[in-house]
Order: structure tokens, then C-alpha cells, then sequence
């Protein structure tokens, strides 16, 4: 850390390469797409490294990170007008095709991997970054309470309303992603 | 009957605290009675546990390849036009300062030079200058080489000082900029 801040490029790259996969993820899931991810991604390494010198080494250095990369996301979102919910703008999921033959198990697991990406696509930005965190950055509720800048409270209740969307979501549009609504619509259509 | 409701009513958060394993063991236990016998919070309970298993089984988006060298090129680029901008602010700051006090101080010495330049035993014999250009230059470096030597001479220490604080406010300035704008974008 302060090989880097004193402008070591390696060191630099070796912060870069422990937290590139938890910052470009949370770009792609906030964002919804792998371009745009890429370049936020990026942007928010040149912002870490150009805030370095303020860092407070009593921070967990992901939190930071992460918290630099969410905020980035959000402004995004806000300066691009992504920030919409209405299920008439959103692309219509089409199953991905594969030109390479690939076993049936992992095409499937893409296809939802994509659909479940297209839910998340629909939840407001200020909910996506908590339950993004939560899910698969594995930080408990006071990581991202230092992350996104919320109080704990807030952050128990954003996640608690992204499921509840989510649910309501996956029981308009994708049914068959939860077991449990699958079987109820399979009996209703019988 | 209304204690049910009510019970009803708490159920979506605290099955959510329930998932998220932020409550005691005997929340826990409350939790699951209520839900194998409430058919709605039933319902509720295992679709936001299927949502739950679904995202943390859902696979973390790995950066491209090669997004290493690329975001640490991006990085020391933007910080070397960050600090170019700097440096020339602090330049041109430096030299505005730096013109400004010297005008405003010696604005008298000035006057001066351009008074010996234009006066009329400058300009006498200037019939005789015209052929003589080899004089002429030499009249004009002398004239140039005293000025110089005489604000050298009465401005050393003044100069001194006003370049060394020219410089050292716009260093300080520079800084504050920066500083305003990282704050600004944090």
C-alpha cells in the first residue's frame, strides 16, 4: 500500500489484481453490461489510485474500494438515465446462443445466469449495491454499511426491499427460476 | 386474531433477517413455526429462500483478461495529465504573480527605462545612427545592460523574495485545487 502511493507501478498492480474480479463484478451486476463494466471498472482503479493519499488505514481497504466502485456506478446510472424500472424498456430476455457445443448443464446455467442479471437490471440503483455486496462480495451488513455510506438500518432494509422486488419480479417474469412458484404454475397450467 | 396479523405483517423482514442469520436461535424457531403453519408467510418464506440460495450459487463475473495492465496504465496516465494540469497552473500562476508584483513595485523603474528610450538625447544624431548601425546596437545594448544591471542591482532582494513567494503560493494554491477537486469527486 505504500509502494503504491508512492507511485510504484507494481504495486499498484498488485492492489489492482486482488481487487479487480469483487470491483469488475460488482460493475457488470450494477451496470448490466460486460462493456460498461470494463470501462467502469477502470475508471474507478484511476479514481483509487488518484485517492490513494486520503485513504484512512483504519478502513478495510475492499470496503474502500468497493465504495468508490459503487458510487461510481451509481453516478453512471444517474448521468446515463439507466435509472428506469419500467418493464416495456427493458430488453426482451432472449436464451443465449452458443456457437461452440456446450453441455446442456452450463447453457442452462447461462441462460439463468442472464435472466437472473435481467432482474437485477430492474431494482433501483440504491438497492442493487447492498444486495450486490451481500450476495457476492460476502460482507456482512456493517461492510456495506461502511461502503455504501448507509447506517445499518438502511442497509437491512434496502436488502430486505430487493427481495421482496426480486420475488415479485421472478413471479411476473421468470417463475420457473424459483422451484417453489415453478411447481405452482406447472399446476395451474395442468 | 389480530395478534396473527400482526405477526403476519413482520413476517417478509424478519424472514429476511432469518436468511441473512441476524437472529437469535429463538427468533429462528418462532420464524419456522409461524411459516409451516401460515400458508401465505409459508409461500413468502420459500420463495425469498430460493432468491436467497439462487444469488449465492450465481457465479462472480471475473474482470477480461489482460484488465490489469490496462487499469494501471489508465491509472498513471490520468494521474500524469492530473499533475501536468497542476504544473501548469502553478506555472502560469507563478508568472502572472510574479509580472504583477514586479510591475506594481517598480512601476517607477520602468517608466524610467522608457523615459532614456524615448528621450530626446537618445534619438539626437540619429541622422548620424542610420549609417552607423553597428553603433546604434550598441547604443540600444547599453542602454538595455544598464537597465538590467540597475534592476538587478535595486531588486535583487525584492526579486528574490517575490519569486520565492510567487512560487511558493502558487504551489499552495495548486495543491488546494487538487485537493478541492478530489474531495469534490470522492
Amino acid at each position: 500500500m505504500e509502494a503504491a502511493l508512492r507511485g510504484d507501478r507494481d504495486a499498484f498492480a498488485a492492489l489492482v489484481d486482488a481487487y479487480k474480479n469483487p470491483v469488475y463484478n460488482l460493475c457488470y451486476r450494477m451496470l448490466g453490461s460486460p462493456t460498461e463494466a470494463e470501462d467502469a471498472a477502470q475508471e474507478v482503479f484511476v479514481k483509487v489510485y488518484r485517492r490513494l493519499p486520503t485513504y484512512d488505514p483504519n478502513r478495510k481497504l475492499a470496503s474502500w474500494v468497493l465504495s468508490i466502485a459503487s458510487h461510481h456506478c451509481i453516478d453512471m446510472i444517474r448521468r446515463r438515465h439507466l435509472q428506469t424500472t419500467d418493464i416495456e424498456e427493458m430488453p426482451e430476455w432472449k436464451p443465449l446462443v452458443s456457437e461452440q457445443p456446450q453441455p446442456e448443464k452450463q447453457l442452462l446455467d447461462d441462460e439463468n445466469e442472464a435472466r437472473i442479471q435481467a432482474l437485477v437490471n430492474q431494482l433501483e440503483p440504491q438497492y442493487r449495491a447492498p444486495l450486490i455486496m451481500h450476495y457476492w462480495n460476502d460482507m456482512p451488513y456493517q461492510e456495506i454499511c461502511d461502503a455504501t455510506g448507509l447506517s445499518l438500518s438502511a442497509v437491512k432494509s434496502r436488502l430486505h426491499r430487493a427481495r421482496l422486488k426480486l420475488a415479485e419480479l421472478m413471479r411476473n417474469q421468470a417463475p420457473d427460476l424459483i422451484p417453489v412458484l415453478g411447481a405452482q404454475s406447472e399446476s395451474v397450467g395442468a | 386474531m389480530t395478534m396473527k396479523a400482526t405477526m403476519c405483517d413482520d413476517m417478509p423482514e424478519l424472514i429476511s433477517l432469518y436468511l441473512d442469520g441476524e437472529m437469535d436461535e429463538v427468533a429462528r424457531s418462532r420464524v419456522r413455526r409461524h411459516t409451516a403453519h401460515c400458508a401465505l408467510c409459508g409461500t413468502l418464506f420459500q420463495e425469498l429462500q430460493s432468491i436467497d440460495t439462487m444469488f449465492h450459487n450465481a457465479p462472480l463475473q471475473l474482470a477480461p483478461v489482460g484488465f490489469t495492465e490496462r487499469a494501471v496504465q489508465a491509472a498513471f496516465e490520468a494521474s500524469f495529465r492530473e499533475n501536468l494540469r497542476v504544473g501548469m497552473v502553478t506555472l502560469i500562476f507563478g508568472t502572472v504573480t510574479l509580472l504583477g508584483l514586479l510591475l506594481w513595485g517598480n512601476l517607477g523603474m520602468v517608466t524610467t527605462i522608457a523615459t532614456t528610450l524615448v528621450s530626446p538625447d537618445a534619438f539626437t544624431g540619429m541622422d548620424q545612427w542610420i549609417p552607423s548601425f553597428v553603433e546604434s546596437v550598441r547604443v540600444f545594448w547599453r542602454v538595455m545592460i544598464s537597465a538590467v544591471v540597475t534592476v538587478g542591482e535595486v531588486l535583487a532582494a525584492p526579486l528574490a523574495v517575490t519569486l520565492m513567494a510567487g512560487a511558493v503560493s502558487a504551489y499552495l494554491l495548486a495543491e488546494i485545487l487538487k485537493r478541492t477537486r478530489v474531495q469534490m469527486t470522492a
